[in-house]
Order: C-alpha cells, then structure tokens, then sequence
C-alpha cells in the first residue's frame, strides 16, 4: 500500500485525532508543573539540569508528567468507539435500505402469487357484525364473480346474488356452526354447502359453475377461514357434454345391450304394450273427432305417449325414452292452445313417425335375436323359419299354466319365398292369435270331453305364399266366439248404446271385437292385459295393404285367414 | 362414563351396545322413542346419549331440545339414517355434539365417540 | 319420478349391503308389474313427505331377513321382533340415505312392517311403481319406488 495513502487513513482515524488532541492538551498540566518550579528555583543560581531533577524529584510531579500519556490512551478509546458508532449509523442505513428491499420483494411474490392462482382466494374474518371479507384477496375473484360482484365487506351479502334462499340459508346453518367451533376439518368439507353452485357471473355475466370450499387458517383464537372459489364451469360443461356424447354414441349399443340384458319375454310384454297405446295414439291422430272429444282425445294422446316412455326409461331403452319424451313435449305444448287446428296437430305426426321408427328398429333387433338364438342352437337359420318354434315354446309355457292340453301343429308352415321382413309381423300376429286360441278358444280338457272332443286342443299355423300374395292362417278347434262376452264388453267397457249392441247379429259382433281399444278397453294401467289384441292384429294387416278373413262353427272352430301382398313396403308395422 | 342408547330399531340398540363395551362403556339405559328417552335421561342422568332422529311418539330433535333443556351440558351424538348435510348442520347448531350416518362405519364411530367423550 | 331418483335409492340399497360383509348384492332390471307376485314373506314401507311425496318398500322372504340381521348385528336372532326390526330399519336406512341427494324439505316416516305374504299392497300414491329386484347371497328381494 502506498505510504501516502496509508498516512491519510491513519491520520483521519476518529481515534489517531482523538490520542493526538488530548496528549496535546495533557501537555498543559506537567507545563503548569514545571513552571511553578521554575518560579521557586527563582532565588537560587539557574541551571536547567537541576530544574530538571528537581521537578522530577518531586513524587506529584512524576504523576503530572504522566497524564497526557493517561489522558491520550483513555482518549484512544474514545475514539475508537465514536468510530464504532459512526461505523454503524452509517451501516444501519444501508441495512434498513436491504430489509425495505426485501421486505418488497416478498410483497411482491405474494402479490405474484394472488395474481397468478387461478382460484378466487380471500380471507373471511368474524366481526360482531358478521363475516367480513378481507381487503387482499386474489386477482381471480374479478375474474370468477365479476366487477360488478366485488367481493368486499360482509360474506354473506356479497355471495347472496349467486345463492338461491335455500343456499342462503344452508351457508348461514353452515356459519352458525363454524362460530360455535363444533366443526373440525373433516366436517367443514363434508358439511359444506356450496360444494357446487350453479348461478350467473363473470364479466360478461353468463353460466357458471362455482366451487367454494373453506379451510381452516392456523389461527388461536378461531375466528378467521380461507374461503376458496374455483371456477369448474369448464369441467362440468365437459362432463355434461361427454354424458350427453355417451349417451348419443350409445344408442344403437344402447338398444342392444338393453334388449339382451332384458330377456325377449319382458320385452315382448313391453313391446306388445307400445303396440296397444301406439293404436290409440294413430287412431286418434288419424280419426274423426268432433270438437268436444278433442280435449279427451288429447289427454288420452298423452297417457298413451306417456305410458310408453314410462315403461321404456324403465327397461332402460333410453332412445325409446327420450323419443316418447319428445313427443309427449309436442302434445303438452297443443293442450296449452284454447282450441286447436288441425294443423296444430301436425308435428304430431312427424313425432308419430320417429315413434313408430324407433319401435320398429327395437323389433328388429329383437327378431334378430330370436333367430340368432335359433341360429345358436343349431337347428333354424330363418327369422321366419324360427316362429313356428317361437310359438311352441310359448304355448308350452302357457298351456300347462292355464290348466288345458294344447297341441301346435305347422306342418303347412313354410317361409319359402316370402322375404324376410316380414318376420316381425308374421311371429307377432301368430304369437297374438295363438295366445287368443290359448286362452279364450280352447276348452280344457273337462270341457272339451263333454262336448265330444278330444281332451287335448290344437292350433294349426299356416303360412304359404304365391307369387305376389302370403297366405297366412291360424286356427283351433275351441269354442269360438264368446258373443255374449263380446256384447259385455262392448257395453260395459268401450260404452256404446246396450239397444243397438243387442241388435247386432253375430258379424257384426265379431267387427266389434276388432275395434281399436277393444281389447284395451279394461286396462288403464300400462301392461296390456292378455287381451284379445284383435285391434292390433286388424290394423298390422291393414298397414301391410291385406286382409282378413274368418271362419267359424261356434263351439267347433275357428280360422283367421290372413292374406297380404309380397311387395308391400311395410314401412311401418303398425297403424 | 355411562351412555343411553335411543333409537327404536333393536338391531340398531344391539349394535351401538357391543360397540359400547367395546369402548368400556357403561350401558345405563336404553330407549326405544323420544318420550321414553327424556324419561330415562331425566332418571339416569347418563354422561353420553346416542340418539336417532325418525322415531314414533317423539322424534330426535324434539328429544335433544327436551334433554339439553334438563342438562345443557348433556353429550348427544345423534345416530340417523339421514344424511343431508343442511340437516346434519342444523342437528350440530342445535346441540348436538357430533353426528354419525347409518349404516354405520366402524373407525368412524370409534374417532367420533373418543372426540366427544374428550370434551 | 325419472332414472336419477331411483338410482339413489338403489345406491342406498348397494350401501346397505356393503357394510354388511363381502358379497355384493345385485340390481336386476327394473319393471312395471301391477300384479303383487313380488311380495316376500315380510315387507317394510316407508313413505316420503316434503318436496317429493310418494314411498318405497322392501320386501324379502324371512330367511333372506334372518341372514341381513345376522349379518348387521352379528348375533342370530330369529324371532318375529328381531325380523320386523330388521326390515323397518333396513327401509329406515334406504330412504334416510336419499335425504341429501333430494334436498332439504324431504322426510322420511316411520316404517310400517307387514308379515305375511299379502294379495298386494298399493303405496299411498297413484304414482307409477317400479319394482327392481335385487339378489343377495342366493337370496331374492324386491325394492319398490314409487315417488314423484
């Protein structure tokens, strides 16, 4: 180090000053001293040795002649400590400037991270006149409520535009608890009342779903929560859209799983029950009817409607379900006009014709499947080859139940030539008759002793075809017609003039029983009833342009003879 | 510590009694309704009550408010099939000192009797 | 009445079962039949008040009873008392646990236990019922729901 420099540093140490000053000013007083012993060495001849010796000789001089050495070291200490001082006054400043620095820049990272959560977080504090929302909240709560909903001073108040009065009230429950302390942390997530709420928000306002969820904050005295807001709209929208996605893209899986899961009895009993209530449904929609009967007819349009959806949601045919839904909406929405046009009635048809195209496919799939179970084991490989086993194996089922002996015979039974989409329509009119033959036509064997016949019945099922018509024909050897039972019924049940129904001779009694409703006219619960199911059966022969024909000995026999061309569309099965 | 069972299910009475001496808890007594349970409370004088809320004669809450009303300091744990949160808060706000859902989970019941015995 | 209701009840019966040991119990297809075949050897009924009305039942034969009480309370007890108690609470049980999915205004009433295979009991609605059968340990119940 340069000897210059090293002098000024020396020289301008507090201390070095300080020693140097006060030896300078300790000098006085062995000054003082030698003095006064010059002026007593006055009288005798001067010689400055001796004045020397004598002011050394004297013991209070030795110590005067100290001090400035004693005054100059207590000073070097002095000194140094006004250096100390001044060391960290001037150092303090420049600590208070680092600790203001950072002190700064946590606040900023805090402030980073308010700014940055995507959660709407503030403190909520309780005051006697309420829960109060802290000033430092983060940048999210803006975002999630909206300016115009800022979140500031009392909680309640500032949630109360996104709450229903029921939620109010369950969040007031909810503080009433966390004030009485008796909620641990468990019971505030559980207990929670607004885990998830649905409301308008944001900036611009539209809809959101919010999730609050409030924590406990480490605190002694209890009376402060973290409450959290989180936007889940997105996922939520997401998860309805990926249901509603599923449930589009399930539809034909949907169908079949269902039909598979459900079993062909219950879904045949399901689906002879849509028959029934999509006949009324047609008829009425297709029908005359004076003024005063449309209000009825409407309702009736809707139970029928409603019936079907009922039962189809049940049994898990949700595109069943939801077409029905749809359709009953329309009707609902005529039974809110005074008095409706024909015209308002049109919609109805183009819902009729989904209707009846959704029921369709379902029967589809459902002969499919009987001729798969055929397939499967390993004996018919038709749809239409298979209902002759179709209608054993139910009769089979049946007979025994109903106490009679019945026997099935098809051996005139052929599907050669006829095309296969027919094969609903075929199994289900045999299926129909047959059940009729079962429970209505043959006697059991008691009786049919007695009328000299043998004690067991028969049911013949033909089907042949030429080259532009399919012949099809159903008969037993049972009582026939009931026709007391039928005039019953016509006036009990479907109400017509009791006058006019006596009169009517035989013929007319059995046109009777094929009236729509006819069969359905004592059910007002959804299952058809084993009914007669004539209506059906009239009005699937007349959808596929055919006819029927009858012949009967009372107490002998009875022959449905069935008749309709090859080449028609059979668009839709019924009606 | 001595505890009353309420509720008017026997099975349900069975259960929270093994559970009890279990947890060395001295079964007093026992109720089968509300009216029955201010009674014994009143008699017994039990350091713990569990408590079900749908009963014949008197239901739950109306029996809390009755027992508070004779010993506000009474330690009641309702036991109930219900299970809505709204209804569960407003059982705490009314007194009682913790809530357990039927069916009943056994690690549950063991944490929520020890916090409400320790109090 | 639609799909979601009667999940939550049918949850509530799956709950149920659950606690009580390993075997899962299974939910059949649901189904409308007025006929009352379905009725076991004892039934209990709730009915339900408040924002929705209507009720539900369960219904199971007694052996089917024995075996849940068994398995709940972990001692067998057979007698009628034990078997009636059983199936109120079970019921108790089903409906108290739909509470939170249906809402504030719902109450649940104190079960009605009938012994006895009836003719068919009607729940004091003119709601459609569904009746889901349910299979537990070999054995057969039915759980019937009618609500609005």
């Amino acid at each position: 180090m340069n000897i210059s420099v090293w002098r000024d540093k020396f020289l301008s140490k507090k201390s070095v000053k300080y020693t140097a000053v006060a030896f300078g000013l300790g000098l006085i007083f062995p000054l003082i001293a030698l003095s006064i012993d010059i002026g007593i060495m006055n009288e005798l001849p001067l010689e400055i040795d001796s004045i020397a010796y004598v002011h050394i000789a004297n013991p209070l001089n030795f110590l005067v002649d100290l001090s400035p050495f004693v005054i100059g070291f207590i000073s070097y200490f002095l000194g140094r400590s006004a250096e100390q001082v001044a060391f960290y006054s001037a150092n303090l400043e420049k600590m208070v400037q680092e600790r203001t620095l950072q002190l700064a820049h946590a606040k900023n990272n805090v402030e980073t991270i308010l700014n940055s959560v995507r959660e709407g977080l503030f403190i909520v504090h309780r005051t006697d006149n309420g829960y109060m929302i802290s000033a430092e909240k983060s940048a999210a709560c803006a975002k999630i409520f909206g300016k115009k909903y800022s979140m500031q001073g009392d909680f309640q108040k500032a949630l109360s535009p996104f709450l229903s009065p029921a939620k109010a009230k369950e969040l007031d429950n909810f503080l009433k608890l966390l004030r009485n302390g008796l909620a641990d942390a468990d019971m505030l997530t559980d207990l929670n009342p607004l885990k998830e709420i649905h409301t308008l928000a944001g900036e611009p306002e539209k809809e959101k779903y919010i999730r609050f969820a409030f924590n406990t904050v480490a605190d002694k005295d209890d009376s402060q929560f973290l409450v959290s807001a989180i936007d889940v709209t997105e996922e939520k929208l997401l998860q309805i859209e990926v249901q509603e996605k599923n449930k589009k893209h399930a539809e034909n899986t949907q169908m079949v799983l269902s039909v598979l899961h459900i079993g062909p009895a219950l879904l045949e009993d399901f689906l002879e029950g849509v028959d029934t209530e999509l006949v009324i449904v047609v008829n009425i929609l297709q029908g005359e009817m004076s003024a005063s009967e449309t209000m009825k007819n409407i309702e009736q349009l809707g139970r029928s409607i409603h019936s079907i959806k009922g039962n189809a949601s049940l049994l898990d045919l949700k595109v069943l379900a939801e077409v029905a839904h749809e359709f009953e909406s329309a009707v609902q929405q005529i039974r809110g006009i005074d008095v409706p046009q024909w015209a308002d009635f049109l919609p109805l048809a183009m819902h009729l014709d989904r209707l009846q195209k959704t029921v369709q496919g379902l029967k589809e799939l459902l002969t499919r499947l009987h001729a798969f179970r055929q397939h499967t084991s390993g004996e018919i490989d038709s749809a239409i080859a298979a209902i002759p086993h179709n209608i054993a194996e139910m009769v089979g089922r049946f007979a025994a139940e109903a106490g009679k002996k019945v026997s099935v015979n098809t051996e005139e039974f052929s599907g050669k030539g006829i095309p296969n989409r027919f094969a609903y329509i075929l199994r289900d009119i045999g299926i129909q008759m047959t059940r009729n033959s079962l429970v209505h036509g043959i006697e059991n064997p008691e009786a049919r002793l007695a009328a000299g016949k043998s004690p067991e019945g028969n049911i013949a099922l033909k089907l042949t075809s030429d080259a532009e018509t399919v012949y099809f024909s159903v008969r037993d050897d049972g009582r026939s017609f009931n026709f007391e039972k039928i005039r019953e019924k016509a006036i009990v049940e479907l109400k017509l003039e009791p006058s006019m129904v006596h009169q009517w001779d035989n013929e007319q009694l059995i046109e009777c029983a094929f009236r729509p409703g006819f069969s359905t006219a004592d059910t007002t619960t959804m299952t058809a009833g084993r009914g007669m199911g004539l209506d059906i059966v009239n009005s699937r022969i007349r959808n596929v342009g055919g006819k029927i024909r009858i012949k009967y000995a009372p107490g002998l026999f009875t022959e449905f003879a069935m008749s309709f061309p090859k080449n028609s569309e059979n668009k839709n099965v019924i009606g | 510590m001595k505890i009353m069972i309420v509720d008017d299910s026997m099975m349900v009475r069975r259960i929270i009694e093994k559970f009890a001496d279990k947890l060395k808890l001295e079964v007093v007594g026992q109720a089968a309704n509300g009216r029955e349970a201010v009674e014994n409370f009143e008699k017994l004088r039990p350091e713990l009550v569990t408590l079900d809320m749908t009963m014949p004669e008197m239901d739950g809450l109306t029996a809390m408010q009755k027992i508070l009303a004779i010993d506000p300091k009474a330690r009641i744990i309702i036991a109930s099939a219900v299970n809505n949160s709204d209804t569960i808060v407003q059982a705490l706000n009314s007194g009682a000192k913790a809530y357990l859902v039927k069916p009943f989970d056994e690690a549950k019941m063991i944490a929520t009797f020890t916090k409400v015995m320790e109090n | 009445m639609n799909a979601a209701s009667i999940k939550t009840f049918v949850d509530g019966v799956s709950n149920f079962f659950n606690r009580l040991g390993p075997e899962a119990v299974s939910i059949g297809v649901p189904y409308i039949k007025d006929a009352g075949s379905y009725l076991g050897e004892i039934t209990g009924i709730i009915g339900l008040t408040g924002a929705r009305k209507g009720g539900i039942l369960i219904t199971c034969s007694y052996g089917m009873i024995d075996l849940i009480s068994a398995a709940y309370t972990g001692t067998s007890d057979a007698s009628s008392a034990a078997r009636i108690d059983m199936i109120g609470e079970l019921a108790n049980t089903i409906s108290g646990n739909a509470s939170d999915a249906f809402g504030t205004d719902f109450q649940i009433s104190v079960p009605v236990v009938i012994t006895g295979k009836p003719e068919g009991i009607n729940l004091p609605t003119r709601l459609p019922t569904y009746i889901i059968p349910l299979q537990w340990r070999g054995q057969n119940a039915h759980l019937v729901v009618g609500i609005e």
